[in-house]
């Protein structure tokens, strides 16, 4: 006896879908990298030219300090954030293009649009004023990281890396915008403190910070950051926590997590971050993964499946029936069961009865449809079966 | 044997790259990417951070006075005391070490649910925090770890070493509890393995009255799970501009939890009470529930890789991810012995059920991002493409067990022989073979044409496989479907899921033969923009058209619109308000009820049509509420407003109101809620913060009980329409679900002198539920209840479910020397809940009600529980 | 039952009421010694009766002049000075902050009505005409511009221009407490000299703006400090 194959119309046509989709992917890998070649080839013939073009250059410029940027260049340390640097077409990478990269090469001095005209003057300058803040930062794991390895000759561009030439600034600190600030008060624009920050720390979890909610609803990087000074384990964070920071505006959400059952946020053993991705990404909620579904099933790998039944709810959204960050019912569900299954389940039989509160333990009829875990006695297996008697998920 | 090798080669892969590669450079690391394990921490500190957070009197600055606001206006926390460091050695190391050491006590209801959630507390020594860091200010290399340890249910340790902007590996390792029931009574013994026996005494054909006796003085149990972890990873760079991500992690998730167990409709054989309506009816003795227990004892092991570009020359940005997770199951069937006979009177074979648990499954996932600027307008375009695999191929299980149904039994007087059900014999194919594949596709561009106006584009194609297909066929009976309730149905009403063409038995019966492979495939498009007003004013808005086409269900498509405008503004003085609002619109193809008749057996050559046709597969006008129409608004608004130079205000308001195009099936759904707090910081000295907030929510359903004397009776049994003969207007019935919640607190901290330190906080948070219903007339209640109960005894709502938790958490901290210090921890939790779930359920007897055995006797209505600890701090 | 709630209350109370009696005794031992240090980060502007102030002026006159110009180069003059800067030099002065041999004694007896007093009583009197100074000298390139390779900042940043104080702008966010900061022209060389090296060497370092000078004098050399002090005094 053979088994019949139930085919279902549009099937076929989903399966080509994704053939297409999977053979498309590589022909892009293939086109990016061989693109990606060409480019680089290119790009280091045209660095040939420029180094000629920057040496005559510099000697054109003179600044009215009389540390330029190339000094403070030298003196940064042999250790590297190596970021998006030949996007800039910095001088200094293509100088040392030859050697090994030094991680911190590519954090030059970002241009402030409000003070063209200023110089960089070194973190030394910076630090005779400020202090406190220097203290600080040596300590966060940002500025410390810029100070390592320059043990010697001192980071001198770990300021002004940051917030752009100084030497406006440090004539008249008070005049607005003179150097890039990131803070409440701050006229330098939003966009431009992002894209300072984002001009080191490109790509990868900030990949799709462009149109991100975040970024379009004009939130800057220290909204949720803090550089300057430690005071988070580890993310460099602007409170204790991840779950603290992202409750500072979400606090509908913080609220959800009170509720009777939850994700164990409240708990330290969670952050919102284990979830979503604050710099963006390709779901609307900001989803590391492409689908909820993914998401949940990392840890919940159980319900991943495939089952030979599923439950065509489940399988394509947990969210039809759970509220992911806390409910007022057992285990994260939208509605208590029975009325959760009945919004769906109006067949015939058992199913769609008005079950009333005479119905549980301590009414007139007490009925396993409403006492304890109602629907779900029976059919337990309610993420899908793989028992060959569970299409009804209770095997 | 898949789940440890790459382990092991990862590992081999992440010590050999991470050691001797100093000369290889990365940037940040990407922990935002990957889900899961971003947090360490536990109930007695939840930042796993607050131990150092001692704040320093000189501030931030010499230069003005408190502390500085985020650009949307929060108030930077005071910054922390700068630790002594200690240098390592003649070396340029330093290091850090902090240690807490101490005992915790609870006192009080230490079993309760609510307080043992999410927290291993326990009576003994606990580590409140051991940290250590070390940092070579020359070379940037460092070494970071910390860990915790409440009880060996809920710890965690987490090393981290690398060198700045070079490398980074880490190593972890965490226990977290869950708890979900304290107050278990399981029956059986083997609670927490694959077979649940019957106690001394008892075997299946009990009466409810012996069963109780025994349950009785059935042992208090805890039911819960504990996520074991441990991980490795490495990141760092591989070439210039290349970063590479290796990442191993393994979760062995153990414990037990409740389960089910059906034995046929019990409600079904109800009798009136002697007394008559109004007073409690009898238990019937045919069918059976049961609440078992499941044992959990799962291993999941993650592979991740990934690599990712920094943009080098060519300007393209890559990300490429890589993702292997393989779910092992180590216990995947539940057998369980029944102590009731489903069906008194017949020589019952029936004596136990069977569950097939969570088969092991292989997930793998890839997904490339690609970037690149554009030349035209500041643009950017992005690609993200992934393809997924989820696939399960486990042996499957006999459909009955020989245990529970021996062969050279039958089952009651159906004829059908317990051997041909008892094997795999019985099974169309012996595996799973599951496989749904995914493929992704997302285009986007942006464009910032002006500094005051920028604009996307995005295009998404997202396509399901789902290549699981299973026949119900029995090769040793040449019959179709299956026997429904281990059995335990045609026991008790001869009736089955059974379909045989040409068997006059069979030949009619309207039976699922097959497997439904539910798939969807969805298009999105959406365009927006923002426009900067002023430097004060942001408009933006989106258009989002989703065009959905999922199979095979109720609508062969589904357009969902949204519109999304929002603004943002600090016209308001120094304050930041933040303004949307989106209203959705859901249409799609004629939905058709009953879209899986390829399923059934209606639609197999060989179906008779019985003369009173089949039952109606449901009501016409029922529509899923994720099918459905749709129209949705939503609202939100969130303040920031700076108070001073030292407080801040936030408010967030929020509501939403969808209503769904249907009598039948979910009706509307509305949320409103208001939340506020007030953040003040007058110094390095006091902190303090008030919050308070309310929800209140309302879900509305309706629903049509079948007019059961038609079943099998009436060719009107047919009939899908609501209103016709099978589904009146009188059996109409509506529920309704409302919940409010308030949720309210204070944090406090200040410092006395430098020597001591207080933290006191108090959290409130209520909910309260209330389920009510409405019906057209008496007839949408069960047929069986309809000579017992009245009008009055129905009401209109379940009782109220309440949850109330009151926390007080005070935390003392006095430094004795520079190296010592003394904390104590103290928290006070009062609470009390109502759940009509568990309604009548107060001592294990009473889990056993009539041919149903229950397990858990639900949370406690009030606990009160005390957790005091003294902790010795170590600083070096 | 009913008993252990009650014990875990008693408890909870004895943790709460703890700290009342270690801050006492903290308290207690904290209060003999001056604190190390003055916060004038919050410090607002202050006010007081100049005419009162005149009154009580007649001993300051003996070395800082009866118009505020001192007699001698070691005194600095007090003409046209920030009244808030004046006012806190004094109470750091009582309060052993900052400490002179003279000073010290002096402001002992004053009480904090008279340091207002005299703050803006002198701070009313003209200021010392502006000279005619070298930008172009080595310590008017210091006042103006620093030395970036040597880390030195511009000292106009928060002196000002021609050393009559700091430009001040509208800002919400928090700012410095531009009162406190002292006007330099004219100030005489001797004077700013030994200023700096107090700053450098830690002996002036009893107040917040002292730490920021302490900062910015550790960049400067003998000769640095030289050249300031001269292009200052020509201010």
């Amino acid at each position: 006896m053979t088994t019949t194959r139930k085919d279902i119309p549009g099937l076929a046509r989903g399966r080509r879908a994704i053939r297409l989709t999977a053979l498309s992917l590589w022909a892009l890998l293939a086109m990016i990298v061989g693109l990606g070649n060409a480019l680089l080839w290119s790009s280091v013939a045209r660095a040939q030219q420029r180094d000629d073009a920057n040496t005559g250059q510099s000697v054109a410029h003179q600044p009215s300090s009389r540390l330029t940027e190339s000094d403070i260049a030298r003196m940064l340390p042999a250790t590297d954030m190596g970021a998006g640097a030949a996007m800039r077409h910095d001088a200094r990478v293509d100088a040392s293009d030859d050697g090994p990269a030094t991680p911190f090469d590519a954090a030059s001095i970002p241009r402030n649009p409000l003070a063209p005209d200023a110089d960089a003057i070194g973190a030394k300058s910076c630090a005779a004023c400020h202090a406190l803040e220097s203290m600080q930062a040596a300590h966060s794991l940002h500025v410390a990281s810029f100070r390592a390895g320059s043990a010697n000759s001192g980071p001198q561009a770990a300021c002004e890396a940051c917030h752009g030439p100084g030497s406006e600034h440090a004539k008249n600190p008070a005049a607005p915008g003179l150097i890039i600030a990131y803070t409440h008060d701050a006229k330098t624009p939003v966009d431009v403190q992002t894209r300072t920050c984002l001009s080191c720390h490109v790509g990868g979890a900030r990949q799709h910070w462009i149109g991100s909610v975040h970024q379009e609803r004009g939130l800057s990087c220290t909204d949720c950051h803090n550089p300057m000074t430690r005071l988070s384990a580890e993310g460099v964070l602007a409170n204790e926590s991840i779950n603290q920071v992202c409750a500072t505006c979400h606090q509908d959400i913080r609220a959800q997590f009170n509720r009777r059952s939850h994700m164990p946020l409240p708990e330290g053993q969670m952050s919102c971050v284990d979830c979503h991705n604050p710099h963006g990404s390709i779901t609307r909620p900001l989803l590391k993964t492409d689908t909820v579904n993914e998401t949940c099933t990392t840890c919940h790998a159980e319900k991943r499946g495939p089952f030979l039944f599923e439950h065509a709810p489940v399988a394509e959204n947990c969210i039809n029936c759970h509220t992911p960050h806390g409910s007022n019912q057992e285990n994260l569900l939208a509605l208590p069961v029975p009325m959760l299954c009945q919004q769906c389940h109006t067949n015939d039989d058992h199913v769609n009865d008005l079950l009333t509160r005479q119905s549980l333990r301590s009414g007139l009829v007490p009925d396993e449809r409403v006492m304890e875990r109602a629907c779900l006695s029976c059919h337990s297996n309610i993420h899908g079966s793989n028992n060959p008697n569970g299409a009804k998920f209770h095997q | 044997m898949l789940k440890h090798k790459p382990l092991t080669a990862l590992l081999g892969l992440a010590l050999g790259v991470a050691g001797p590669a100093p000369v290889l450079a990365q940037s940040d690391t990407s922990d935002s990417q990957r889900v899961g394990n971003t947090q360490f921490g536990n109930s007695l500190d939840p930042t796993g951070w607050a131990m150092f957070d001692a704040p320093d009197p000189a501030g931030m600055s010499w230069l003005h006075a408190g502390q500085l606001r985020t650009p949307t206006g929060v108030l930077y926390p005071w910054p922390r005391q700068l630790p002594d460091e200690a240098r390592l050695g003649s070396g340029d190391w330093t290091y850090e070490l902090l240690a807490e050491l101490g005992y915790l006590h609870a006192s009080g209801d230490r079993n309760d649910e609510f307080f043992r959630m999410y927290s291993g507390w326990k009576n003994g020594a606990a580590l409140g925090m051991l940290a250590f860091s070390a940092l070579n200010h020359r070379t940037g290399r460092y070494v970071e770890f910390r860990g915790s340890r409440i009880s060996s249910q809920d710890q965690y340790y987490r090393l981290r070493s690398g060198r700045y902007g070079d490398y980074r590996v880490e190593a972890f390792y965490r226990d977290i509890p869950h708890t979900l029931s304290t107050t278990a009574y399981p029956l059986w013994n083997g609670a927490g393995s694959t077979d649940l026996t019957l106690p001394g005494g008892l075997a299946t054909g009990s009466t409810p009255a012996q069963v109780q006796a025994v349950e009785a003085n059935r042992p208090r149990r805890t039911l819960s799970v504990t996520r074991q972890s441990t991980g490795v990873s490495w990141e760092g760079t591989l070439i210039r501009h290349w970063i590479g991500y290796a990442g191993v992690t393994n979760e062995n998730r153990t414990g037990d939890r409740d389960w089910g167990g059906p034995m046929y409709l019990t409600y079904f054989f109800v009798a009136p009470g002697p007394g008559g309506a109004g007073t409690p009816s009898v238990p019937g003795t045919f069918g059976g529930q049961y609440e078992t227990v499941r044992p959990v004892d799962f291993t999941t092991t993650d592979v991740n890789l990934g690599l990712r570009n920094q943009g080098g020359a060519s300007g393209w940005l890559f990300n490429l991810g890589m993702t292997g997770s393989f779910f092992r199951d180590h216990k995947r069937t539940l057998d369980y012995a029944v102590p009731f006979a489903a069906a008194p009177g017949y020589a019952s074979v029936i004596t136990g059920g069977t569950w097939s648990l969570e088969p092991n499954n292989d997930y793998y996932h890839v997904r490339l991002e690609a970037s690149h600027p554009l030349k035209l307008w500041h643009g950017q375009f992005s690609v993200s493409a992934s393809y997924g695999s989820m696939r399960q191929n486990d042996a499957l299980q006999a459909p009955l067990s020989p245990m529970y149904c021996p062969s050279g039994q039958f089952i009651g007087s159906t004829g059908i022989a317990c051997a041909d059900w008892n094997t795999t014999a019985a099974l169309s194919r012996q595996n799973g073979d599951a496989r749904i594949d995914t493929g992704l596709l997302n285009l986007r561009v942006d464009f910032r044409p002006t500094a005051k106006l920028s604009w996307h584009l995005n295009l998404r194609q997202r396509d399901e496989d789902n290549m699981t297909r299973y026949t119900m066929v029995n090769p040793l009976t040449g019959q179709y479907g299956y026997v429904p309730e281990n059995g335990a149905e045609p026991l008790v009403t001869g009736g089955t899921e059974l379909f045989q063409p040409g068997s006059p038995l069979y030949q009619s019966n309207f039976a699922q033969i097959a497997s439904i492979p539910f798939s969807t495939n969805d298009r999105k498009a959406e365009l927006g923009g923002s426009y900067r007003i002023d430097r004060y004013n942001t408009l933006s808005a989106s258009y989002l058209l989703d065009h959905q086409t999922p199979r095979p269900r109720e609508r062969t498509y589904i357009d969902d619109q949204h519109l999304k405008l929002g603004w943002d503004t600090r016209a308001f003085g120094n304050a930041t308000l933040r303004f949307s609002y989106e209203y959705e619109k859901r249409t799609g193809g004629r939905y058709n009820p009953d879209p899986y008749l390829a399923a059934y057996s209606p639609s197999m050559p060989g179906y008779v049509l019985p003369a009173v046709g089949y039952t109606a597969f449901t009501v016409a006008q029922m529509y899923k509420y994720d099918m459905s129409n749709l129209e949705a608004s939503k609202l939100k608004a969130i303040l920031t407003m700076p108070l001073g130079t030292t407080a801040t205000l936030s408010a967030t308001l929020y509501g939403n109101r969808k209503r769904y195009g249907a009598d039948i099936g979910r009706q509307s759904v509305g949320t409103t809620g208001a939340d506020l707090s007030w953040d003040w910081e007058p110094g390095a000295a006091t902190s303090m913060s008030v919050y308070a907030g309310m929800a209140s929510s309302r879900l509305k359903q309706g629903n049509v009980n079948d007019n059961e004397a038609l079943t099998f009776s009436s060719p009107q049994q047919a009939d899908m329409q609501f209103g016709g003969p099978f589904y009146p207007y009188a059996n109409f019935w509506t529920a309704t679900d409302n919940e409010r919640n308030v949720d309210a607190g204070t944090h406090f901290r200040h410092v006395f002198s430098p020597r001591v330190r207080l933290d006191l906080d108090y959290d409130y948070t209520w909910s309260r539920g209330l389920d009510s219903y409405g019906y057209a007339s008496l007839a949408a209640i069960s047929t069986v209840y309809q000579s017992i109960l009245s009008a009055a005894d129905v009401g209109s709502s379940f009782p109220v479910n309440v949850y109330r938790m009151q926390t007080l958490t005070a935390r003392l901290n006095l430094t004795l020397t520079r190296k010592l210090g003394l904390a104590l921890y103290g928290k006070y939790e009062f609470g009390n809940y109502a759940d009509w779930h568990y309604a009548g359920f107060d001592m294990p007897a009473e889990l056993i009600v009539g041919n149903r055995v229950f397990t858990e006797l639900g949370p406690q209505p009030h606990w009160h529980v005390l957790l005091v600890g003294a902790f010795v701090t170590v600083k070096l | 039952m009913s008993a252990m709630p009650r014990l875990l209350h008693l408890v909870a109370l004895a943790i709460l009421w703890a700290p009342a009696f270690s801050t006492a005794a903290a308290d207690g031992a904290a209060a003999h010694k001056p604190a190390a240090w003055v916060d004038l980060r919050g410090q607002p502007p202050i006010t007081g009766d100049a005419r009162a102030g005149q009154a009580r002026s007649a001993v300051c006159a003996a070395c800082h002049g009866p118009q505020g110009l001192a007699i001698a180069p070691n005194f600095p003059d007090l003409a046209g000075q920030s009244a808030t800067y004046l006012y806190m030099q004094l109470k750091t002065f009582k309060s052993g902050q900052r400490r002179d041999p003279v000073m010290s004694g002096q402001a002992a007896t004053l009480s904090d009505a008279d340091m207002r007093n005299l703050a803006v009583h002198y701070a009313s009197l003209p200021a010392k005409p502006a000279g005619r100074a070298d930008a172009a000298s080595r310590g008017g390139q210091l006042f103006l511009d620093g030395d970036p390779a040597r880390g030195i900042p511009p000292c106009q940043a928060c002196h000002g221009p021609t050393g009559r104080g700091p430009r001040v702008y509208p800002s919400d966010a928090p700012q410095p407490p531009w009162a406190t900061f002292p006007r330099l022209h004219g100030l005489s060389a001797v004077y700013v000299t030994k200023a700096l090296g107090d700053f450098r060497s830690g002996a002036r370092s009893g107040s917040s703006n002292a730490r920021i000078m302490h900062g910015v004098a550790q960049t400067l050399d003998d000769a640095d400090i030289l050249a300031l002090s001269s292009y200052i005094a020509t201010q």
